[in-house]
């Protein structure tokens, strides 16, 4: 044990950062800047006229320890979110450019050509990382003591903060780390790292639209971008994780440290030379991923039915779930299959779409064999699903899940959930076969649509982006009322979630489909993804064709290499 | 054993919908021992065999053996063989120069102990000790070149690949790296060394390979290939005196000699060493079998001339190396 310590702390790459990243005044210039930030909030918070006057008028009377204990709450939830903000800005710029500034100096190749390994890389460079946002959410205990003298506040909540922050500091780490691995440059990385940042604020927008937030606090994808929002709001926060009882925001906290490893190992595989050998950790680990997503979903759905159970009849809450796990595959599909084929890999492209359902090809990484994979994704979902379900209504998993079981037995939803599943009157002719088809065809275009791009042009960005843009033209045909019937109804199908809008309070959007159920609707978009999807297939097919001939047997994209040589 | 086995090594990278090749079909093979000269003009494909063999990059087909390890299947293995040195070398902010060696000596897993000797040898090797705490980025760029030879050396590998290690230096850098690398050799390490500044190559390469192309146009032992092209080898000899008879001599021998010819002016023999006066140095192109030019002297011994010296004058690379090429660049 003792040893293993030691060779952490003897690690090459930790050793080097630690003491590149500590020398000089930079790293305390940037402390000195963040306290100097916080100080100054607090200053202007006490010294604030309205803040004074709720310590002497409040409704409790003059000095009483009610207003007091408020006070000293309010002090402390505005520095933990202000110490959330800059950590969530600081800790990507930490790690964006540790991979890349490797590239530009051109250390990366000495790096590969020692036994150190890729994932070890990462592991040093994150530690360091980490070491840094640690140092800067400890010393901010002494300020956040100030809450003290007012009361309000227990050492363990600023404790629990303190945990909640660094895992936060972790997924914003990792999500660094991993476009620096992807970048060329420090630049385009910082600025990937931030604007992918802003993604799930944007997915959370249109799931409010759509009347999805209803429970939004424990909404998992609010959950990885502000697992504080949890301890701020101090309504719904939940310290019980499937039933063991845990610190406050303990779901956002452990969805953050679960994507943070995820992104990691991404990372990691991204830079292997000979990338064909990491694939598996990688897939297994999006997996886990998926699945614990869905069952934090499960269990914090269960929670906040507890707290204010009539929000929830806004819309069915198993296509809520539905339409989260639609959301996952998009992305999984399109991380799992963006970027360019090989010539070789396009000449028998179909061999080796076979090839993925072996055993070989799953633990493979390349492009190809990776479409059986997001739609065996696809498949476990869909059964895992009803499970779920048919687990919540079984009494033991209700106590495992630390519900007392005479709430629940009166709500009428829980009841009978598993069957619902195959025939629902909540979801309006949306069954399992149904949305199980809809589903894989969605993949099957989505993969297709980014496979072929990415050939075809060459750039991994721009495969993902085609299919992306097909998405959102769904959404905007579907808001355009000027625009052909027709082209509409056609159109808007590109919007995987068209089926559940029907569900939703926005289903008056809907009035070029009407008459149709939602069962209806999830065919036309399984059609049209479909035939996306076959076209792309045969585009790359043809394109594959004219590699047959020739002898090469897997290509590298390294123009930049020639270039250079 | 080979030390570095190159065997039909493909590499051809897709640009858009057109295909480039950039390596031919490149065989190689380097012996314990070897000092390889890899000559080409700029985007041959010097640097891409190199990262090849540094299992940096996958060839599109091809073997790569280093000390008998199939590098392609088990780059780990072979990397451990390697000490590679690339182009470009880049600096990390903020770091000494002993920190610099003994992090990558922490790379290649040299336990702790044994890290201060070793990186205190290289540093001696190189002729850096007395930098031993300065920061990197205060190094000129000679001595940047030399640290990361110190650095390729830091796990002592028995293959050294060395990607223009003189470029960029001037002419005082460049001749201690020279002294290095004539250190290395007599360590016994086999040494592929790209460049393209060939004066350098000749005084210590034992074997060069000239790429054009992707292509090794010809390849092996410097002097043989110098004769192979050109079908002759040039040889300097000086009498005491008499210089109009010897040259007569040469001019009956047709069937050894062409073109002998007195020079006219003082020649110098090598750079340094002694003058031969005007009158006395005799040039000729020996076109007879391969290493039987003694004949020739002993034909003009045995013919009473009072020979002084005899000799072949360092073979001009770049002479061979315009001839070879034909400046087209892949």
């Amino acid at each position: 044990m003792l040893s293993t310590i030691q060779e952490f702390f003897s690690h090459p790459v930790l050793v080097k950062e630690l003491r590149s990243r500590m020398r000089g005044g930079r790293a305390f210039g940037l402390l000195f800047f963040y306290l100097g930030i916080l100080i100054l909030f607090l200053l202007g918070l006490y010294g604030s006229s309205g803040f004074r006057g709720f310590f002497d008028y409040s409704a409790h009377g003059k000095g009483s320890f009610i207003g007091a204990a408020i006070i000293g709450q309010i002090t402390f939830r505005t520095l933990a979110s202000i110490e959330f903000l800059m950590v969530i800005i600081i800790s990507p710029a930490i790690t964006a450019g540790s991979i890349t500034l490797e590239k530009e100096q051109r250390t990366l190749d000495l790096l590969t050509m020692t036994p150190l390994k890729k994932s070890s890389l990462i592991a040093g460079k994150m530690a360091t990382a980490l070491a840094f946002t640690l140092l800067l959410i400890l010393t901010t205990i002494p300020l956040c003591s100030i809450c003290f003298l007012f009361g309000g506040v227990s050492p363990g909540s600023i404790f629990q903060t303190c945990l909640t922050l660094f895992s936060a500091s972790v997924f914003m780490a990792s999500l660094g780390i991993y476009w620096s691995s992807c970048c060329k440059t420090t630049v385009s990385a910082v600025m990937f790292s931030y604007s992918s940042l802003f993604v799930p604020y944007f997915l959370t927008m249109i799931l409010g639209y759509m009347g999805l937030l209803s429970f939004q606090y424990h909404n998992p994808i609010i959950l990885i971008t502000s697992p504080v929002s949890d301890i701020l709001t101090g309504l719904t926060s939940s310290s019980t994780l499937f039933g063991l009882s845990l610190w406050k925001g303990v779901g956002g906290s452990s969805l953050c440290l679960l994507s943070g490893i995820l992104l990691c190992a991404a990372a990691g595989a991204q830079l292997e030379s000979f990338p064909k050998r990491q694939g598996f950790a990688l897939r297994i680990l999006s997996l886990v991923l998926y699945m614990y997503l869905s069952l934090l979903f499960c269990s914090t759905w269960y929670t906040s039915l507890l707290s204010h159970g009539s929000i929830l009849t806004a819309i069915s809450p198993p296509a809520a779930l539905l339409c989260l796990f639609i959301f996952m595959q998009c992305i999984l599909t399109l991380f799992y299959t963006a970027g360019t084929l090989s010539a070789w890999e396009c000449s028998n492209l179909l061999q080796r779409l076979r090839w993925g359902f072996s055993k070989a090809g799953f633990k493979s990484n390349c492009t190809a064999s990776a479409l059986p994979f997001v739609l065996l994704l696809c498949v476990g979902q869909c059964v895992m699903y009803p499970l779920y379900f048919y687990l919540i209504g079984m009494k033991q998993f209700i106590t495992l899940i630390g519900l007392p079981p005479h709430l629940l037995s009166a709500n009428s939803i829980t009841t009978g959930l598993a069957p619902a599943w195959l025939h629902d009157p909540h979801l309006n002719g949306l069954g399992a076969p149904a949305i199980l088809g809809m589903m894989l065809a969605v993949t099957f275009g989505i993969a297709m649509c980014s496979m072929f791009y990415g050939s075809i042009f060459n750039s991994r960005l721009l495969s993902g982006f085609v299919p992306v843009m097909l998405i959102l033209v769904g959404w905007i045909f579907l808001l355009v009322h000027s625009a052909p019937p027709i082209l509409k109804s056609i159109l808007s199908a590109f919007n995987p979630l068209l089926p559940f809008l029907q569900l939703s309070p926005t289903a008056s959007l809907l009035q070029s489909h009407a008459g149709s159920t939602s069962g209806m609707l999830a065919g036309s978009v399984a059609a049209i993804w479909f035939i996306t999807g076959c076209i792309h297939l045969l585009g790359l097919m043809l394109y594959g064709r004219r590699f047959r001939s020739s002898a090469v047997r897997s290509l590298e994209e390294e123009m930049q290499e020639v270039q250079r040589a | 054993m080979a030390m570095v086995e190159l065997n039909n090594l493909c590499k051809v990278y897709k640009t858009g919908s057109d295909t480039l090749t950039a390596l031919d079909n490149l065989n190689l093979q380097l012996e314990k021992g070897d000092i390889f000269g890899f000559i080409g003009p700029n985007g041959a494909g010097k640097t891409t065999t190199i990262k090849i063999i540094a299992t940096l990059l996958l060839p599109s087909a091809g073997t790569v053996r280093v000390n008998g390890v199939d590098a392609l299947k088990e780059p780990g293995r072979a990397r451990g063989f390697i000490g590679y040195m690339p182009d470009f070398f880049g600096v990390y902010d903020d770091i000494k120069v002993w920190e610099y060696l003994d992090f990558f000596a922490a790379a290649y897993k040299i336990p702790k102990d044994r890290r201060p000797g070793i990186i205190s040898d290289v540093l001696e090797l190189t002729d850096l000790s007395v930098k031993k705490d300065a920061y990197v980025e205060s190094l000129s760029r000679g001595m940047k070149q030399r640290l990361c030879l110190a650095k390729t050396l830091v796990h002592d590998p028995p293959v050294m690949l060395l990607d223009e290690p003189a470029s960029g230096l001037d002419p005082r850098a460049r001749i201690e790296i020279r002294e290095l690398l004539k250190e290395l050799q007599a360590m016994g390490k086999t040494i592929l060394i790209s460049s393209h500044i060939l004066p350098e190559m000749e005084e210590f390469c034992n074997k060069i390979g000239i790429i054009e192309r992707g292509k090794m146009i010809v390849e092996g032992d410097v002097k043989t290939l110098a004769q192979n092209v050109r079908g002759y080898q040039s040889i300097t000899l000086t009498v005491k005196a008499n210089a109009e008879q010897a040259l007569h001599m040469l001019q009956q021998m047709p069937e050894l000699v062409q073109t002998p010819s007195i020079c006219a002016e003082n020649h110098k023999i090598a750079e340094g060493s002694l003058q031969m006066p005007r009158g006395c140095t005799l040039q000729f192109q020996y076109i007879g079998p391969p290493e039987e030019e003694y004949a020739v002297l002993q034909a003009l011994v045995q013919a009473g001339i009072q020979v002084r010296s005899f000799f072949t004058p360092e073979t001009d690379l770049e002479d061979l190396f315009m001839r070879v090429t034909k400046g087209q660049v892949a």
